[in-house]
């Protein structure tokens, strides 16, 4: 193993993050290269002085503030609320869906069409699209459509 | 219909609410996360702001957590996201790209902001204050996963699951972050630390 790769596995071998064998390469190398033993003994400086930075606590009233800030925001709206109310909704546009196309599309020559899907299964997509834009991992995503925005 | 009455409905075996369960993680896990978003943010309000934030994302999405994972890997994934949104919003963030260095100037640090200096009244000694300075200079990416690493001890698989990233990349974002790192301590106090880049 050359300088060029052992420098780019110092990280992950200070971290001990490399295979077995990595590992004893990597070794091997660091004992006979002055110049590679020296940038590792400098990252290794720098993570000691990172893991040793002070735990600083937070204030005594910032326990009492964050759970009235997270209990009060709460409320508002949940994804499991929306998520909930849209499942209940689906069946129920299906099922009006249906009724109507029944009426409308009866008639005594013509026999009975069967419920088309594709209302529900849009109402579903866009439940998911909405839901994956309110994403906790994200600030917030806007909602789109294939076919709606030119997108 | 109030989302605390919703949560309440969903009990476990032993009766525990979710509520109940949220709270217990909240109260075991916020001090270690303001430990963390205080590294991150630099400063006390910005790091109370960044917790409470990240808990009140955690909690109306809580439904989602998988308890079989630990907590707080879940919650720092949603703080260092609601992080990155921050700085993303103060406009400090390159969008053009997370991992490459900057094309003008070559580096990957953040430009030098007064009002994002460290609150040096919180630091032990000047050698925290020049270390937390340095860590605000680096790109959220670079500062999460040396934080992630070095300060919480999280292995990179960890990370890279926290970040969404390859676990190459968060190699990369660690080796050459505490390269930078270094860079910085040795440009701003030359004798002082020497002895680190030597």
């Amino acid at each position: 193993m050359n300088c060029r790769c052992v420098q780019s596995r110092l990280a992950a071998y200070l971290d001990r993050e490399l295979s077995p064998n990595e590992r004893a390469a990597v070794r091997a190398h660091l004992s006979e290269c002055a110049e590679c033993k020296k940038e590792f003994d400098e990252a290794e400086r720098i993570k000691n002085a990172i893991a040793g930075l002070s735990s600083i606590e937070p204030s005594e009233q910032f326990e009492r503030r964050l759970f009235e800030a997270v209990h009060a925001a709460a409320p508002k709206s949940t994804a499991r609320e929306t998520v909930g109310w849209g499942l209940a909704i689906v069946p129920a546009v299906a099922a009006i869906a249906g009724y109507l196309l029944f009426v409308f599309t009866r008639s005594p020559e013509a026999p009975v069409q069967s419920v088309p899907t594709s209302a529900q299964s849009d109402t579903l997509a866009r439940d998911q699209a909405f839901d994956q834009a309110r994403n906790p991992f994200s600030a917030g995503t806007v909602v789109s459509f294939e076919g709606t925005n030119g997108r | 219909m109030r989302a605390t009455a919703t949560i309440d409905r969903d009990r476990d075996s032993s009766g525990e609410s979710r509520v109940q369960r949220f709270d217990a993680l909240m109260r075991e896990s916020y001090a270690q996360a303001f430990h963390l978003a205080l590294r991150l943010t630099g400063r006390r309000a910005d790091a109370e702001d960044l917790v409470q934030e990240s808990f009140i994302r955690a909690y109306r999405f809580f439904h989602r957590y998988d308890s079989r994972l630990p907590f707080p890997n879940w919650l720092y994934r949603i703080m260092t996201n609601a992080h990155i949104d921050e700085m993303r919003r103060r406009g400090k963030l390159k969008l053009a790209s997370l991992d490459e260095t900057h094309p003008e100037t070559g580096s990957a640090w953040e430009i030098a902001d007064e009002t994002h200096s460290p609150d040096k009244a919180l630091m032990l000694d000047q050698f925290e204050v020049e270390v937390q300075e340095a860590l605000l200079r680096m790109t959220p990416e670079f500062r999460i996963a040396i934080l992630l690493s070095d300060m919480e001890g999280m292995s990179y698989e960890e990370i890279a699951e926290i970040m969404k990233t390859s676990i190459g990349t968060v190699r990369s974002r660690i080796h050459r972050g505490r390269k930078q790192l270094r860079r910085f301590l040795l440009a701003l106090r030359p004798d002082k630390y020497k002895e680190i880049a030597q």
